[in-house]
């Protein structure tokens, strides 16, 4: 019988010949020259939320109302402080039931306890969406937003599903169900018009949505919904100004709620920076995100094949945690992948690096109000998953925080 | 550049075909690596090194590709789906190379780079293990589980 290493052998060369001599296309060399700044790929970050109040939720709910008209919530025009510590809750994404194939793609969400990572209520979307997507939190520790689609067997949603948003509320202890699901006027959003979920971004006061748009049919833009109105005020980064492969992703809040942190990238620089965190005004009308917003950080030149994975602004608005891969040289041409994670402040100086061997495509997830302890997961290495792990980082140490099993995000 | 570009761009792309089984993509990652090597040029201590350098960069170009699959399965995208040949490029195969490379298509990330360096590009354990930036008894026993694992998927086991 033939080895599977010959097998492989013969596959592999039988897949390299089905490219033929003389197929390659064309080489499109970077047009501004040997300076031009490096492509970057796609990143996701479900931004977080912290805790105001304590809750006590103890029983396992599944609860699917849709409600419609006034939303219970936070109160709006108050500005809720960020708390020092993690939130005692979180809400995840995780698979429903065992994991055996990626075309198993139904996920719902399950609020844990930060402490011990145990699942005390389990939310599925109302019907005819049967999966979430995205997941991002208030600064109540109660409330949450989620992206809803309907999904098939086997079916790739993105493109396919439209996507409705619903606000997830943690109930007080003795409620007669542990959490509340309810319809957001915000308008569902049809197929195609969002490309890849590359963030959702809950105000503090929980009174606004930040959706990003990064590619796909519509000019890459992010949209900031009014959660009680489904009001939408929408930047876009103008056609002209961009070059290929434009993206606006990794949305987080300032605790004020009216800044909102953007990266904003593009494979080749147009007239301004591009490769950057800017601050988005939110009070000022919509239209060109790069009149309504200002640099904060730019991407260092640090290695033609760096990877930006995720961006947070902190509570106070005075640093940006950023998190990237990076090619580490080993001999003088060749080189592997390292994690890092950096710590600029507004002004964009960096004061602070962090590396871990844990994992690579570290997303931040929570920041204490200074930056000074945050959570970031990653997924697990070595398995194809999706899986991720999280941890917090304070006083210079990882600390694994548990999760429920299958967790493919969470949000604070 | 350009010239380098003429004679080895099929060789590359043939490389990220195999690890990634997509062909636009593997020609986006391929001119990719050109284009890092482009914006590096003046860089490189030796040019002689620059085929190895596109080498490693187009390795690294298939490993951020393979994470972003997760990373957009994360979000909604069903990676086994995106990971699976194209029906025009199943044609191209037969029927047995295309299990195979399905089954290698399944493996985790570094099982699969170690398996087609070393027998793809039947590069030796030590060439691995500096591309991969690893010790060379981890290529050997990555390589080895890679290959214990493609078995078991070839025999339905997993």
């Amino acid at each position: 019988m033939t080895s599977v290493e010959d097998r492989l052998r013969a596959a592999a060369r039988a897949a390299a010949i089905t490219v033929g001599e003389g197929t390659a296309p064309p080489l499109r060399l970077p047009e501004r020259g040997p300076d031009a700044e490096p492509r970057r790929r796609g990143r996701f970050i479900a931004r977080a939320a912290p805790i105001a109040a304590a809750l006590a939720v103890t029983s396992v709910v599944v609860t699917a109302t849709v409600l419609h008209g006034n939303l219970p919530g936070p109160s709006p025009g108050q500005h809720p402080q960020p708390p020092l510590a993690p939130p005692r809750y979180f809400v995840g994404l995780s698979y429903v039931g065992q994991f055996k194939s990626w075309k198993l793609v139904r996920r719902e969400a399950v609020v844990a306890s930060t402490a011990t990572g145990k699942g005390t209520a389990t939310v599925v979307p109302p019907a005819p969406y049967n999966t979430f997507v995205a997941v991002s939190g208030a600064y109540d520790d109660r409330t949450f937003v989620l992206a809803a689609q309907r999904v098939s067997s086997g079916q790739s949603a993105q493109f396919r599903s439209p996507t409705k948003f619903y606000q997830l509320r943690i109930n007080p202890p003795g409620s007669p169900a542990a959490t509340t699901l309810s319809a957001l006027p915000v308008p569902v959003l049809p197929p195609r018009t969002v490309s890849v979920f590359d963030g959702i971004a809950l105000s503090p006061d929980g009174t606004r949505l930040a959706v990003t748009h990064s590619s796909g049919p519509v000019n890459p833009n992010i949209t900031v919904y009014e959660t009680a109105t489904g009001h939408s005020r929408v930047w876009q980064v103008p056609q002209n100004e961009v070059g290929a492969d434009p993206a606006i992703e990794a949305p987080s809040w300032e605790a004020n709620g009216r800044y909102l942190a953007l990266d904003v990238s593009s494979r080749h620089r147009g007239g301004q920076c591009l490769d950057c965190i800017r601050l988005l005004d939110t009070n000022r009308g919509g239209g060109n995100l790069l009149a309504a917003s200002r640099n904060l950080v730019r991407s260092p030149d640090l290695h033609v094949y760096v990877t930006w994975n995720a961006a947070l602004i902190t509570p106070d608005g005075s640093h940006v945690l950023r998190s990237a891969i990076v090619p580490v040289p080993v001999t003088s041409n060749s080189f592997y992948d390292r994690s890092w994670i950096y710590d600029y402040t507004s002004a964009g100086a960096l004061t602070r690096s962090l590396t871990s061997r844990r994992g690579l495509d570290w997303t931040l997830l929570w920041s204490s109000p200074d930056g000074q302890s945050f959570i970031a997961s990653t997924t697990n290495e070595n398995q194809d998953t999706g899986f991720i792990t999280a941890a917090l980082y304070a006083h210079g140490r990882w600390r694994p925080i548990p999760l429920p099993a299958q967790t493919l995000t969470a949000a604070w | 550049m350009t010239a380098l570009y003429e004679v080895h761009a099929v060789g590359f792309i043939r490389l990220a075909v195999i690890m990634l089984g997509d062909r636009p993509v593997a020609e986006d990652v391929v001119q990719d690596a050109f284009c890092g090597l482009y914006r590096r040029w003046h860089q490189l201590d030796d040019p002689a090194k620059a085929l190895a350098y596109v080498r490693s960069a187009v390795l690294n170009g298939c490993r951020s590709h393979l994470r972003a699959r997760i990373r957009a399965e994360r979000r909604i995208v069903a990676v086994a789906e995106q990971q699976a040949a194209s029906p025009e490029d199943d044609a191209l195969l037969a029927e047995e190379h295309a299990e195979v490379l399905a089954a290698l298509r399944k493996l985790p990330a570094r099982q699969r780079e170690a398996l087609v360096l070393r027998f793809y590009l039947d590069l030796t354990e030590t060439d691995i293990a500096a591309v991969m930036g690893v010790s060379a008894g981890t290529v050997k026993s990555t390589t080895s589980r890679g290959i214990a694992a493609l078995g078991r998927l070839l025999r339905g086991e997993l």
